[in-house]
């Protein structure tokens, strides 16, 4: 009713309840976090199945869809403790998650480095290397002739 | 609506494209036709000239050529009959047209007055029971009728074949049935031998010597070109033997000299006699003196008087001889004369020249003409200057009235050095190159002059003159941008001459602008320009080379290097041992150095043959090699000398013997040892081929990669030798040899069955690849070899791993290599074989093949792959782009780099690269020289000439307009968007 103070009304709260409450809300907020973390997993699929339908060929569109895959790893990796400052400053350990949430973009990110090395970009095999190979001096000197 | 209609057509509709765009030939290449080397002339009316000329490897040629300009107006070449060169034996003109006599008498062919064939007879040999050595010496000789009949005396008959369809209406050959005489003669074991046929009034005359016959089996006589005595032979209009009349008394004659001359129709015969002490005449000997030892050759201008051209050692004398008293009268004494009967004016005469003076000086040449009654009419004489000619090989003087009633002259000439030349009115009209004909070595030079110093020979300029020229490039390269804006800003009229500039400075910077500097047989040296195939500067050499053995030539510095001018040497090696070392200016031909070169010469004092002349890289000065000189008794110069000699090997080849030695050269540079021997045993085996890598091929990778990112180690000994030897035994075939002639070890052979000549070779990087003639299959094959120094895995090679490669390589002890080989049938006979250069090696290689039918083709070295597998290609082998193997290569019409163009003779083929990686210059040398500019990989690193500038600036415009006007609604929008 108008003119009434919250404040004038006292309110005798169950300490056990609030407790219950408390963890219940804790309990959802580590659930939030642990979802979150899980997230990366549930677009695995979809980067996989997008990296296959581009190819193996070097073109555009195969390009900027491995930059893609390759990028959005990384930068999450690089913002993985902003991405988690919403579950911060409530008492949830979030060294799991985020330990989750590092290993599925590593996952990501392998698969960007695996369709790398299918579409011959990684420098790992002998023909990248053929600059290391010793040029030959010649111990004797028997130029062509003129005549 | 209709013009919008067919405009969106038109732009919708582009047309296909093909190799070559019909506006793009000649733009990139050149072709220069060529008559070969003419041996004789004769005129077609009074504005062209049809010469006979003859090119190493092809035969003949015939050709007309407007007596002005000295362009070519036709050319007609004999197809090479069973693989021989045809040579061109006599032309004759029949009604505007002209009949060819070539492959010794034995074709017959009637050209248009455009160059076209219109029918072709062969002429069957009649040499009944005697071989060839019995008509041997005698000229074939062709004679048209006004009748339309042509006459041809060969192979000791005389055919009459009908110019209109080239039907054979007769032939006759002295047959023992037809005449007493004949009969009489054949039991004496002689025969008449046919030398001269001569047409008077409805008969003909055939003036013929009666010769000891020798038959095939050699049951008699020696072949020689004497005959016991002369006989005339009269055919009348019946076909028929009308009359023989011959001496039965003996009287030696040359059979060379015998003609039948004279008018009416009782022609008197001419022989000299081969004691060279007299002239006969009608039967009788009239003491004549010829002096002894020398050449005579005569024919008659009228009855009663023959004109008689004597040669000995002492020059030529052309005299007329009254037939009836045997006097002569001399007519003109030069070191070399030259004459034909022509009409002049409508009358019957003999055009004679004669010349005189020393050879490579000024000469005096004389130009007379005889009318039938023996009178002179015209003889002038004027000194021609000899502008860096040797001297007169062949003059054809030609002799017309002018329009204001005097004679005047002409005279086609050709100089030792196979120059044509046109003399008219006292100067040279013009001028044709012709030596290119026998052109058997090339090289490319820079043609940029050196930068003018002011320092003197220092190998580094000092600081200020670097930063001065620095400035100087500054300023060149500003001029350039100011030039280029300009010419965008210029009017139309302007715009031609702004392209051509744009064009030589874009061919410079390119690199395009180079000089092809050719060596001829002839003793010529010839440098092209690239660019356009004019000449740039050309030497008569043919003086100073006179007697040499062996010729070469090669680049000493390929570019200017400070104040040195690119340079190119000229080799000459004498029988004595003696070499003569030229260096010429490559951009000028001048002389470097002292003219005529330096001599070197072995150290013994008889005299040794030189065995061996190589170029030490980076010894000389300015970047100019040193050069290697070996002779034959050991003795070595290193010239110019040099402080610290490297150990230097060099090796000898004798292709009769078949040894191969190796030398090391000791004592500092002056003696040599020998180090390594090995022989392909003569009993066995016979040098055929030899071939050796180009020092300049610049090879980028060691490695080739294959489909699967493993790698095959190239073999790249810069020692290798390819000797292709043919086996004497009874299998036949021939081997190929990979020799390294450091260690004279024999690093791959394999032996090609039913292999004949002719062979071609070409080393090029770690590939040998040969053509030749499978005479079994009877048809041309490709074979391939490729060496390989090892292989390594997918993974085996990276920044940490050993692969235990050694790198130092040295002949005597690294492992042989792997060889592959393979080889592959070819559609067309192959004349000339080369590979592309370019600039890094980067750009794959093509070889290019010279075929018979005068194109040039361009063959990816991927398609001659000996790794190319039998079955189908597996997944990796698909990746490195390896075909299945076939064993026929066809011929890729795109591949075909002288698109419809025939380049015909061709002798060598040679590549340089220009400044861009991406393309390589291509010269073809021979009768024809073709020169064009090849792209392997594409013009990868150019745009192409057909490149839409003005599209890509109105992109470019059109982007920044959309980019404003985006920028300027997005600016309206945030503008709207803060009012909400």
């Amino acid at each position: 009713p108008r003119g009434l103070d919250p404040r004038a009304v006292a309110v005798q709260e169950d300490p056990a309840a609030a407790a219950r409450t408390a963890d219940k809300k804790l309990q959802i907020r580590q659930k939030a976090a642990y979802d979150f973390a899980m997230g990366p997993g549930k677009n695995l699929f979809g980067t996989g199945l997008m990296l296959w339908f581009s190819g193996s060929q070097i073109n555009i569109f195969s390009l900027s869809f491995l930059g893609m895959a390759m990028w959005n790893p990384i930068r999450s990796i690089l913002g993985l403790n902003a991405a988690f400052t919403q579950f911060e400053g409530h008492g949830i350990d979030l060294v799991m998650p985020k330990l989750i949430y590092f290993g599925l973009q590593l996952v990501a990110l392998g698969m960007g480095v695996y369709k790398l090395g299918v579409m011959g970009l990684l420098p790992v095999t002998s023909a990248d290397w053929t600059n290391y190979l010793t040029r030959h001096t010649f111990a004797e000197e028997g130029p062509p002739p003129v005549l | 609506l209709r013009c919008a209609l067919v405009f969106l057509l038109a732009l919708v509709v582009p047309s296909p494209v093909a190799g070559l765009f019909e506006d793009q030939a000649g733009v990139d290449d050149w072709l220069r036709v060529g008559v070969g080397s003419v041996s004789r002339a004769s005129s077609d009316g009074p504005r062209r000239v049809v010469v006979e000329g003859s090119a190493p490897g092809l035969g003949g040629v015939v050709a007309a050529l407007n007596a002005r300009t000295g362009a070519l107006e036709w050319r007609f070449v004999p197809p090479r009959a069973g693989g021989r060169p045809e040579a061109v034996d006599a032309t004759a003109p029949a009604g505007g047209r002209l009949l060819v006599l070539s492959g010794g008498g034995r074709f017959l062919r009637l050209l248009s007055s455009e160059g076209t064939l219109v029918w072709e007879a062969p002429i069957q040999p009649y040499v009944v029971g005697v071989d060839e050595g019995f008509v041997r010496g005698v000229a074939p000789q062709l004679l048209s009728l006004a009748k339309g009949v042509a006459v041809v005396l060969a192979h000791n008959s005389v055919t009459f074949v009908r110019v209109a369809n080239g039907d054979i209406l007769w032939q006759w050959y002295p047959d023992p049935e037809d005449d007493k005489l004949l009969t009489d003669l054949e039991r004496e074991k002689r025969g008449l031998k046919l030398a001269h046929v001569y047409v008077a009034g409805p008969s003909v005359f055939v003036a013929a010597c009666v010769a000891p016959l020798h038959f095939s089996d050699g049951s008699s006589g020696t072949p020689s070109d004497a005959c016991t005595s002369a006989a005339l032979v009269q055919l009348d209009d019946a076909n028929e033997v009308a009359r023989i009349s011959a001496d039965r008394k003996d009287f030696p004659v040359d059979s060379t000299t015998l003609r039948a001359i004279g008018g009416g129709t009782s022609p008197a015969m001419f022989a000299a006699t081969v004691d060279g002490l007299g002239v006969r005449i009608a039967g009788e000997k009239h003491p004549v003196a010829v002096p002894t030892g020398s050449t005579v050759r005569a024919t008659g201008v009228a009855a009663g008087l023959a004109v008689v051209e004597m040669c000995g050692a002492g020059g030529c004398t052309l005299a007329t001889v009254d037939l009836a008293k045997g006097q002569l009268k001399t007519l003109l004494q030069a070191d070399a004369v030259w004459w034909q009967e022509e009409e002049v004016d409508g009358a019957p005469s003999l055009v004679a020249a004669g010349a005189r003076g020393p050879s490579g000086g000024d000469r005096e040449l004389t130009v007379l003409c005889v009318v039938s009654s023996g009178e002179e009419f015209l003889r002038q004489a004027l000194v021609m200057p000899a502008g860096g000619h040797s001297g007169f090989s062949l003059v054809y003087p030609r002799v017309f009235r002018r329009r204001d009633g005097f004679y005047g002259w002409k005279a086609l000439v050709r100089t030792d050095g196979d120059a044509l030349m046109m003399f008219s009115a006292g100067a040279v009209s013009w001028e044709r190159e012709e030596s290119l004909a026998s052109a058997k070595q090339a090289v490319f030079v820079d043609q940029t002059p050196p930068r003018t110093l002011t320092s003197g020979n220092d190998e580094v300029p000092p600081l200020d003159e670097r930063l001065r020229l620095q400035l100087r490039d500054l300023q060149s390269a500003a001029a350039d941008v100011v030039e280029s804006l300009a010419s965008i800003a210029r009017s139309d009229g302007l715009k031609s001459l702004a392209s051509v500039h744009a064009e030589a400075s874009r061919n410079h910077k390119f690199g395009f602008d180079r000089i092809a500097v050719l060596l001829t047989d002839v003793g010529t040296v010839v440098a092209l320009q690239a660019t356009s195939g004019k000449v740039a500067w050309r030497r008569d050499l043919h003086d100073v080379l006179r007697g040499a053995s062996r010729v070469a030539l090669f680049v000493t510095r390929g570019r200017a290097f400070h104040h040195a001018a690119s340079e190119v040497a000229v080799l000459a090696s004498y029988p004595d041992g003696l070499v003569r070392f030229m260096s010429l200016d490559g951009s000028t031909g001048a002389d470097v150095g002292a003219p005529g070169g330096a001599m070197l010469r072995p150290r013994s004092p008889e005299g040794a043959p030189l065995v061996r002349a190589a170029p030490v890289p980076g010894g000389g000065p300015n970047q100019a090699p040193t050069m290697l000189f070996a002779w034959a008794d050991g003795s070595v110069e290193l010239y110019p000398a040099i402080a610290d000699v490297p150990q230097l090997y060099y090796h000898s080849l004798d292709e009769t013997t078949g040894v191969l030695e190796s030398f090391r050269v000791v004592a500092n540079g002056t003696a040599s040892e020998s180090v390594a021997r090995m022989v392909f045993p003569p009993s066995a085996e016979q040098v055929v081929a030899v071939s050796y890598p180009r020092a300049d091929d610049m090879v980028q990778s060691n490695a080739h990669i294959l489909g699967d990112d493993s790698i095959l180690l190239k073999y790249l000994n810069p020692h290798v030798v390819a000797v292709i030897t043919r086996a004497t035994a009874a299998d036949g075939g021939m081997y190929v040899n990979v020799v390294d002639a450091v260690s004279c070890r024999v690093l791959f052979r394999v032996h090609q069955r039913n292999a004949t000549a002719p062979v071609k070779t070409l080393l090029v990087e770690n590939w040998l690849i040969y053509a030749f003639w499978n005479e079994r299959a009877k048809r041309t094959e490709l074979g391939s070899v490729a060496l390989f120094e090892g292989m390594l895995g997918t993974y085996d090679l990276n920044p940490f791993s050993d692969v235990g490669r050694e790198e130092v390589f040295s002949s005597f002890t690294a492992p042989p290599p792997i060889g592959l080989q393979k080889t592959f049938a070819f559609p067309r006979g192959v004349r000339a074989m080369g590979a592309t250069t370019t600039a890094k090696g980067i750009t794959s290689k093509h070889v290019l093949l010279s075929m018979e039918t005068g194109q040039i083709m361009s063959l990816p070295l991927r398609a001659l792959d000996p790794r190319r597998p039998e079955g189908e290609p597996s997944k990796s082998e698909k990746a490195e782009g390896l075909a299945k193997y076939t064993p026929f290569i066809h011929i890729n019409p795109v591949g075909v780099v002288s698109y419809n163009q025939t380049v015909a003779g061709v002798r060598l083929l040679q590549s340089s690269p220009a400044r861009l990686e991406s393309t390589s210059l291509v010269l073809a040398a021979g009768l024809d020289t073709f020169f064009t500019r090849v792209t392997p990989s594409k013009a990868f690193d150019m745009l192409a000439a057909d490149f839409n500038y003005l599209l890509l600036l109105l992109t470019v415009l059109g982007l920044v307009v959309t980019l404003a006007i985006i920028a300027a609604m997005n600016r309206m929008r945030k503008l709207k968007g803060s009012w909400r």
